[in-house]
């Protein structure tokens, strides 16, 4: 079995730039990372890339998968999914982080169910168990009347999250920015 | 064309319940007796885009749910608003499913049932609210799914969808068979009529056990999860009220704009 490592954000970008929960997943991303003491990397995908790798960095990133081509201009299930499931497998993070977005709830649930893992939507809150590793995932359920504390049984462990419940990061980077070879099929 | 649809549904306890009843109990909700099940609101949307589908272009629908305890009454709604078959997964080993658990035991029956053009599921469930198993089914048998439709019509044999996006729609044409995920926009499941209500009281549902779907016990419901639910609990809601004071208006409002930002609120 391949060793999982590593944190993986699947990045957004609004006309070019980072979302503002993709900098708040790299910023929830870091904190995971550091208590792990692993790498933070995140996938950026679209048609051309202006700044946004380096704003990715800059927000936290020790790595970023950048992946360019036509067909992603905008979010297109088929072929984001195919970018997303083979920087998976090359890269085996132990944990994805998606947001809870238009195109996060529609991306991770294919992605998983492809990946043969679960993933836990929404979440609020997610932490490091200190004995196990395992990434603990808070997220509302009952339409808010309960939440609900899961862990994945299978790897690798992905969640999305709720916009606006992680807070940014603003420390200075060390990563380096990375082209990712593509090839859609 | 007749059109061949599933709709996937599921009997929840009611939403609409007031939420001092929804109670925690030994990692369990626990509802009093007066919380009556229903079937999912979204699976309604799912059920009524499959019954306009039927009322202008003809077809077959299927309903299915997975589960056990099925209250007859509240299930057989399908049927009573115009749902031609209902199939229930009912078995013990098919509780306390997580979203992997449950995508892989309709597959399974959709894949038994076999003639499909669409499945429909709703966009979440009202109770785990994980919005996730109409796309696992999509991923599990292979097809290509759309989600948060409003309104789903079929023309040369491919569907076209208006699917929700955040500053509007998009439209989307999808071959079939495909899965359509249904959001509120396609409208509220019509009314039962007299008839069909008499006609459904005479309907009784087909019952799959896993075994009839060719699954293990150890492959669905609690046993198949991948999942672990570690805790179930209410926090603790409380409001505090903090008056925030200036020697002027405009003093005031600006400390109440830096207590708003370190709430984190702007």
């Amino acid at each position: 079995m391949a060793e999982y490592k590593g944190i993986l954000v699947c990045g957004e970008l609004t006309d070019g730039k980072l979302a503002s929960i993709t900098t708040e997943l790299l910023g929830c991303g870091r904190k995971l990372a550091d208590e792990l003491k692993e790498d933070l990397s995140c996938l950026l995908a679209s048609d051309a890339f202006g700044e946004a790798s380096k704003e990715a960095i800059a927000f936290g990133a020790d790595k970023v998968y950048a992946a360019e081509h036509p067909a992603l201009k905008e979010y297109q299930a088929d072929s984001y999914i195919q970018v997303a499931e083979k920087l998976v497998k090359d890269i085996s993070p132990r944990v994805i982080l998606i947001g809870q977005t238009s195109m996060g709830r529609d991306l991770a649930p294919r992605l998983a169910f492809r990946l043969g893992t679960s993933v836990t939507t929404d979440c609020l809150n997610l932490s490091i168990d200190s004995a196990t590793k395992l990434l603990v995932q808070t997220r509302p359920v009952y339409g808010g009347n309960a939440q609900a504390v899961f862990t994945s049984e299978s790897m690798p462990q992905m969640v999305t999250v709720r916009t606006k419940a992680m807070c940014r990061w603003s420390v200075m980077p060390q990563g380096k920015e990375r082209s990712y070879p593509l090839r859609l099929t | 064309m007749p059109v061949n649809m599933i709709v996937c549904c599921k009997q929840v306890p009611d939403p609409e319940a007031p939420p001092a009843v929804f109670k925690v109990v030994n990692n369990k909700m626990t509802l009093p007796p007066e919380v009556k099940p229903v079937i999912g609101q979204y699976e309604e949307f799912a059920l009524e885009a499959a019954l306009k589908i039927k009322d202008t272009a003809g077809g077959k629908i299927t309903a299915l749910s997975l589960g056990n305890s099925f209250v007859r009454d509240v299930i057989k709604k399908s049927l009573a608003v115009g749902a031609d078959e209902l199939i229930l997964l009912e078995d013990k080993a098919f509780e306390d499913g997580d979203s992997w658990s449950t995508a892989n035991g309709l597959a399974a029956a959709i894949k038994k049932i076999g003639t499909y053009d669409i499945i429909f599921c709703g966009r979440q469930s009202s109770d785990w609210d994980a919005g996730q198993v109409g796309l696992g089914i999509a991923e599990t048998l292979g097809i290509p799914a759309v989600t948060l439709a409003r309104k789903v019509e079929i023309s040369d044999g491919k569907a076209k969808v208006e699917r929700v996006i955040p500053d509007g729609y998009q439209v989307i044409e999808v071959t079939l068979p495909a899965v359509i995920v249904v959001t509120s926009g396609i409208g509220a499941l019509r009314y039962a009529t007299l008839k069909g209500i008499m006609a459904a009281a005479k309907k009784q549902p087909v019952i799959w056990k896993p075994a009839d779907i060719g699954l293990e016990p150890s492959q669905i419901g609690a046993a198949g999860r991948r999942s672990k639910l570690d805790k179930l609990f209410q926090p603790v809601k409380e409001s505090k009220c903090e008056i925030i004071e200036g020697e002027t208006v405009a003093e005031a409002a600006a400390k109440l704009a830096v207590r708003l930002r370190e709430a984190k609120l702007l």
